[in-house]
């Protein structure tokens, strides 16, 4: 069984364009991620009893805490209200994961600042695409 | 074999003026460097790294580094005009970098070595911000304390940068 992925090994890429994966980061210094993927189904029972399901929706649900960078990429990127794409990577030298996100929609960008710290930035997205690689 | 054990007296510790950000030794353009005088018992360091033991079913599988520590360094020294009053925080740092940095470099001296220039192992502080600077009256030398913390370490090697 492989080993397990950590924090330090894991990238977060946010860029716009076509979906081919990027590989030139607009996230760093991020602090915590979070993505949750979700299905909505329609359960039902047919005249014969059989139970269908049926697909009633997907999205994925980005969030992501990061430092603030000197790069106003993300802020421009939330300004044009544009699609965006996502590279959700965890790696190391023994193995690799993650998630690609495609055309979603920056639904929030917040600033953050106060004493003693540096200013940061939370971002969320949501997305109705995706693969896992 | 084993080298010799060391002993403080047969150690130098040096700085030098940083450029930039990073955890690489970049030095400003005609950075200040020099040695550090009178340097007493006590310089000491510690480098750390949070491991995470993953468990498989309640037995230790393997381990994993979540995080490594800023390096914590302490320097006792006496009070002098070579010490450096100016420094540290008034040490400048070119564009790139809005907190003024200097790298350090400890050597060791160990002619028997033989290898690698063969006279001295040598560890290298990269990224040095000063923390703190405690000055304390004393009959016997007035003190002079330094506080570092540095993005990274690399040592020991067998050829330094500043001496």
């Amino acid at each position: 069984m492989a080993e397990s992925f950590v924090w330090p090994e894991g990238t977060l890429f946010i860029y716009t364009g076509n979906a081919t994966p990027s590989t030139s980061a607009v996230v760093a210094y991020a602090q915590n991620t979070r993505l949750p993927l979700n299905y909505g189904w329609d359960n039902r029972a047919a005249a014969d009893g059989t139970y269908y399901d049926h697909r009633t929706g997907q999205r994925a649900e980005l969030s992501c805490g990061a430092v603030m960078t000197v790069d106003s990429t993300l802020a421009k990127m939330f300004a044009s209200a544009t699609a965006i794409h996502a590279k959700f990577i965890n790696a190391n030298v023994i193995g690799s994961a993650g998630f690609w996100l495609y055309s979603g929609r920056i639904d929030n960008l917040q600033y953050q600042g106060n004493e003693k710290n540096p200013f940061t930035y939370t971002l969320n997205a949501h997305f109705n695409q995706w693969s896992a690689f | 074999m084993s080298a010799e054990v060391r002993i403080m007296a047969e150690g130098t510790l040096r700085g030098v003026q940083g450029s930039g950000s990073g955890r690489t030794w970049g030095t400003a353009s005609a950075p200040a460097s020099g040695l550090y005088g009178y340097v007493q018992n006590g310089m000491n360091l510690t480098s750390a790294q949070t491991i995470t033991t993953i468990m498989e079913r309640g037995r230790p599988d393997h381990h994993k580094v979540s995080e490594v520590s800023p390096i914590k360094v302490t320097v006792s020294q006496l009070l002098s005009y070579q010490t450096g009053v100016n420094t540290p925080f008034n040490v400048l740092t070119a564009s790139g970098a809005t907190v003024p940095m200097q790298h350090l470099e400890w050597r060791v001296s160990a002619p028997e070595v033989g290898a690698g220039g063969g006279t001295g192992m040598y560890y290298q502080f990269l990224g040095v911000a000063t923390e703190s600077i405690k000055v304390t009256e004393d009959t016997k030398g007035n003190k002079y304390d330094f506080s570092f913390v540095c993005l990274a370490m690399v040592g020991p090697t067998g050829s330094g940068y500043l001496s």
